[in-house]
């Protein structure tokens, strides 16, 4: 194998942070550079929408702290974009027309939210949360009293519907289909999470677009309108692969690699919300927007990139809490055709979601319920397990049982 | 027969679990154990509990207590109420993705408590989520052993 000299890694958010540890970690002493357009360290984003817009005082939890940088002898550049990547060269291009050389290169660029244009609202005045400084300027906005429209019922629009209603704002959100979180296949959990906000006051509008605004209020397509002196898009996320493509690297929503993190180039690897990877349990490829994503994954391309192979193979996971309701997803599944209940939608103690797909249980969510998740991801990991529905449905018969005794994590 | 409190931080819910299974395993060997998330407990929990207290806690990224223990804390931080005669245990689980900051919801009930006068009985139990131990089980079997040293 070639000599490995120099690593750079362009976006610094958590899964850029991560793959530098992971460099370290695996024994490369040779340079990094890690380049991010934020003027922050990496951080974590998910306290953004909840934690930070709540409490002035409140820290995103660092992924890299400046004494780690220092420790791991990082080149950290904040602040900096990237505005070409040279294969033929190995060089990256920075936009003020510094190159840098690499002998293997990470991009971990994340995801850009998707605009949101309403006719007759100046497109400043719609915000949207995805880094710190966003997150800053939407808390500063989120007086008490104020009038709020999120638009997008999604995990983001509902977190920063329940911060925002915790804050004492008017809330309105504002959502196309005809329920919330439809890809969870089950109209009572559906129900749950509506009911949730509708109790914490929020005003929740179902099958229903935004038609035009006017900057004090919004006139929605079912001829009602709503006060919104602010509006928040939480109408997703894309993949930035904008370098990728322009470097010609293989993408298709996302920078397709394997298993290791590695491209269509060999020498170019790339982590986190960008990527579309190869999951050795999926057995297919997968676009994942979520924090354990930017932690494992990145960790594998990391340490693959400076030559110790290393794959990412953890069931998919991820969490939204929202006001008191906590939300947790495992699986990935790409068709449901069963969904079995535990739990009491209407009692204390919260429900879990089995997914089934030809018998095979695929993917599992717990509303207020999460310490059914531990073992709902043990299963998963077993694809061979075909757990009985009926045992899943009963609360009394602990999931522990359900799996084989004490196997080893 | 001796009465065990289980108070419970949780961010993701495996602290609960844990707490579940350390129940099953307590009352095995011939405890009451009753599980009580921290939200639904105040400084009289602690004060007028029957018998010791186990702190089961996980830990938020910034090495702060769990949203659900938050308030418990900050009340036992603020009345600094008199906890001399309340014994207590303590289970703390972490992830070593936090190195500075690791198992601290659990180690910050533990400073807090023996600072208001509580005695911790044996030692504090941390587990590392990236160990590959199964948490309650480890949990269980510590949890055990420290129910057997109560009474020495």
């Amino acid at each position: 194998m070639e000599d490995i000299h120099s690593v750079i890694i362009v976006g610094a958010g958590q899964a850029g942070g991560r793959a530098a540890k992971a460099v370290r970690a695996a024994g490369y002493s040779g340079r990094v550079v890690l380049i991010g357009e934020e003027e922050h360290l990496p951080y974590e984003r998910p306290a953004l929408s909840k934690a930070v817009l709540l409490d002035p005082a409140a820290q995103a939890p660092s992924v890299l702290t400046g004494a780690d940088c220092a420790a791991l002898d990082l080149d950290m550049r904040a602040g900096r974009a990237v505005a070409a990547i040279d294969r033929a060269a190995r060089e990256v291009v920075l936009a003020d027309g510094e190159r840098l050389g690499w002998d293997r290169l990470l991009l971990a660029t994340g995801s850009r939210v998707r605009p949101l244009a309403i006719d007759g609202v100046p497109p400043q005045s719609i915000m949207t949360l995805r880094t710190l400084d966003d997150a800053r300027l939407l808390r500063e906005r989120l007086a008490a009293g104020a009038d709020i429209a999120v638009v997008g019922g999604g995990f983001i629009g509902l977190e920063v519907a329940a911060s925002a209603a915790k804050l004492g704002c008017r809330v309105t959100v504002v959502e196309a289909a005809d329920r919330l979180l439809p890809r969870l296949g089950c109209p009572e959990a559906s129900a749950m999470v509506l009911a949730h906000h509708r109790r914490a006051g929020i005003d929740i509008r179902l099958a229903t677009t935004v038609k035009h605004g006017d900057g004090q209020a919004l006139e929605l397509s079912d001829g009602s309108s709503v006060p919104a002196t602010l509006i928040v898009a939480g109408i997703g996320v894309s993949p930035d692969t904008a370098l990728a493509e322009a470097a010609g690297l293989e993408c298709d929503d996302g920078i397709i690699v394997d298993e290791y993190g590695r491209t269509s180039d060999p020498a170019i690897f790339a982590a986190g919300d960008v990527t579309r990877h190869r999951h050795p349990l999926l057995c297919r490829h997968i676009r994942l927007e979520s924090w354990q994503n930017a932690n494992v994954q990145a960790e594998a391309a990391g340490r693959s990139m400076v030559g110790v192979p290393t794959v990412s193979a953890e069931i998919p996971w991820l969490w939204s809490d929202q006001g008191d309701l906590n939300l947790q997803v495992a699986g990935a599944p790409e068709r449901v055709d069963a969904v079995v209940m535990r739990g009491d939608p209407d009692g204390e103690g919260g429900i879990a979601l089995f997914q089934f797909q030809d018998g095979q249980l695929v993917g599992g969510v717990t509303v207020n319920r999460g310490k059914d998740m531990p073992m709902i991801r043990r299963m998963l990991a077993l694809p061979a397990l075909r757990p009985d529905p009926q045992a899943l449905a009963d609360p009394d018969t602990p999931l522990r049982r359900l799996l084989p005794a004490r196997e080893t994590a | 027969m001796t009465d065990i409190t289980i108070l419970v931080a949780t961010m993701s819910g495996t602290a609960e679990m844990v707490a579940d299974e350390i129940a099953g395993r307590l009352e095995d060997a011939g405890a009451q154990a009753r599980i009580l998330r921290m939200e639904k407990a105040d400084i009289g929990t602690l004060k007028d509990a029957e018998g010791p207290l186990l702190i089961c806690s996980s830990t938020y990224g910034t090495g702060d207590v769990p949203g659900n223990g938050a308030a418990l804390y900050g009340a036992l931080e603020a009345g600094k109420p008199d906890l001399s005669g309340v014994r207590y245990g303590v289970v703390a689980l972490g992830d070593s993705v936090y190195p500075q900051t690791f198992c601290f919801g659990g180690r910050k009930f533990d400073a807090l408590l023996s600072s208001l006068g509580a005695q911790r009985i044996g030692e504090r139990f941390e587990h590392d989520s990236r160990s590959g131990v199964y948490p309650e089980d480890a949990a269980a079997d510590w949890a055990e052993q420290w129910f057997a040293s109560l009474d020495d």
